[in-house]
């Protein structure tokens, strides 16, 4: 099954001379359950690619369905709940909200969307990103790598179709990178997460099942698993 | 007068009908919230797979929720008739590639008398017939080695070996894959070296010297003579690594992730022995383990392999 479909997206900033095309018609597919990773430069267009599959940003062409939904079909408003309920964000800054702690956090996502809480599943999220005994916890008291764990809770405790992760060790030294990416890897593993990563960094695109290499706009090459 | 009147019981009239029609309307928005929370709650369990811990309540249940509720239990049904006939066909490959474990054995053994007897008988036999018999063992030992990880393979898969996992310390598999590979090594003129540690980890033993072995094995198959293999140990907060670094000839950057997949033979080696079976088998005891596994090659500069396991078991509540 195909949660993510891409066709010829493309995306160009600016008109004639000063014409910029940042994505020049990318296919892509990914499958349910697959972690993968691209990879590239500053500037090859990976960021503006990750913006399009998670509806933050218009594509000038070519078409973004997520899960069975196009999402170019969606009013504002639709798109709205469909990133809340569908993807999982993990951004480079963590983007958590200072005030409230770890526990809250992860389940914001889920109040703002009126869901239940699965308690025995969060729990085990946390277990698992070794979270425990930080629940209590604010963001402020934490370590980056910290940080970027409470994130990955948060991205995963929608069980959203995918999680998105624009550079996620960014901030991180190499070493914590290695650590929050595993867990990230096994915990995705363990739940059939699908995953689509966008970093500059060989070393963590590795963890990825399937790694794909965007230059100028292009994918350039492809690795394909089974 | 008669109007007012008039006017008055219909005045009445109306506030009474309107205040039944709004109490309808709370009725049903009520009743439907009910119903849509309850068909959320079935989809949900369903979704987590224990839908049918809890039973539906027949009294005061929509038509909506009886079909849905059928519909799931159907659905489960058929997913468990699914589950058990996946379950035994693999038990029965299993079952095949166990019975074939003992002739193969068997022609080893034989082939090795063979062997004996023909040195023994050396004086008259002719020196063609032990390259026979020779040729013989070697490729009755590749059949025992393929069938031999099939089998695992196929154990691994049915879930008829657990994982035991238990918190212990990293270096007997260390010394394990030492003591394995060493022969192996100096035969093709390689230097494997083994660095010592003192870390831990959550692991079944048996398992990870499988998978660190088929590893092991592959780095040593790829680098030339004169060679060297480093098999070490490094920490992270919530990983331990074993890493086995070799100097053979790399795997190419689009073939990298394919590796791992199983039955995978890469083209620039399928003069090697093999069945593409090794890493496969490595990847999946490292996904019983909660752990995996990493690959970093350059081309024609070598190969990196890192077995990554968690340092604590997952809390559980």
């Amino acid at each position: 099954m195909n949660i993510l479909e891409v066709k010829g997206l493309t995306k160009v900033y600016g008109k004639g001379e000063t014409q910029v095309r940042a994505l020049d018609g990318i296919d892509l597919t990914i499958e349910k359950g697959e972690f993968a990773a691209i990879v590239g430069s500053s500037g090859s267009g990976k960021s503006t690619f990750l913006n399009m599959v998670g509806g933050l940003d218009i594509p000038t062409g070519g078409e973004v369905t997520v899960d069975g939904r196009k999402l170019q079909e969606l009013s504002d408003d639709e798109l709205t709940v469909f990133r809340r309920r569908k993807i999982g964000f993990i951004f480079q800054q963590y983007n958590l909200i200072p005030m409230l702690n770890v526990w809250e956090n992860i389940i914001l996502p889920l109040k703002l969307d009126g869901k239940r809480v699965d308690e025995e599943y969060i729990l085990e999220i946390t277990g698992i990103l070794g979270l425990r005994e930080k629940q209590k916890s604010i963001p402020g008291q934490l370590s980056g790598g910290q940080q970027q764990r409470v994130a990955i809770a948060r991205a995963l405790a929608a069980k959203p179709a995918i999680v998105l992760a624009d550079e996620p060790t960014g901030n991180l030294d190499s070493k914590t990178s290695q650590d929050v990416l595993g867990l990230l890897k096994i915990s995705s593993a363990r739940y059939r997460q699908t995953i689509l990563m966008i970093t500059h960094n060989e070393e963590i695109a590795q963890l990825a099942d399937r790694i794909l290499r965007i230059e100028d706009g292009r994918l350039v090459k492809r690795q394909v698993e089974e | 007068m008669k109007s007012e009147v008039l006017i008055l019981v219909s005045a009445s009239v109306a506030v009474v009908l309107l205040g039944a029609c709004i109490g309808v309307v709370i009725f049903f928005r009520a009743r439907e919230k009910r119903i849509i929370r309850r068909i959320q709650q079935m989809l949900d369990d369903a979704i987590d797979g224990r839908f049918q811990d809890e039973h539906l309540d027949e009294t005061g249940v929509s038509a909506i929720e009886n079909t849905m509720w059928r519909y799931l239990c159907d659905n489960e049904m058929a997913y468990q008739k699914l589950s058990r006939e996946k379950e035994q066909i693999q038990l029965q490959i299993s079952d095949i590639s166990h019975q074939s474990v003992t002739p193969i054995s068997n022609i080893v053994l034989y082939s090795q008398l063979l062997e004996e007897w023909l040195v023994l008988q050396e004086s008259d036999g002719s020196p063609e017939a032990a390259g026979w018999t020779a040729a013989i063992r070697e490729q009755a030992k590749t059949l025992e080695f393929l069938v031999g990880s099939l089998v695992k393979l196929s154990r691994l898969e049915t879930g008829i070996i657990k994982v035991n996992m238990e918190k212990q310390k990293l270096q007997p598999v260390l010394r394990a894959l030492q003591q394995q590979f060493m022969p192996k090594a100096e035969q093709k003129g390689v230097r494997l070296t083994v660095e010592p540690t003192e870390e831990t980890a959550v692991f079944d033993l048996k398992w990870t010297i499988e998978a660190a072995a088929n590893v092991v094995d592959n780095a040593i198959k790829y680098t030339p003579c004169g060679g060297e293999i480093v098999v070490s140990a490094e920490a992270y907060s919530f990983f331990v690594c074993i890493r086995v670094a070799d100097q053979g000839i790399g795997i190419p950057e689009e073939e990298q992730a394919s590796v791992f997949s199983r039955f995978y033979r890469s083209p620039g080696v399928s003069g090697e022995p093999g069945l593409g079976i090794g890493l496969y088998l490595a990847r999946e005891v490292m996904k019983a383990q909660n752990g995996y596994i990493k690959l970093a090659s350059r081309e024609g500069r070598g190969s990196v392999f890192s077995l990554f396991l968690l340092t604590e078991e997952i809390s559980q509540k």
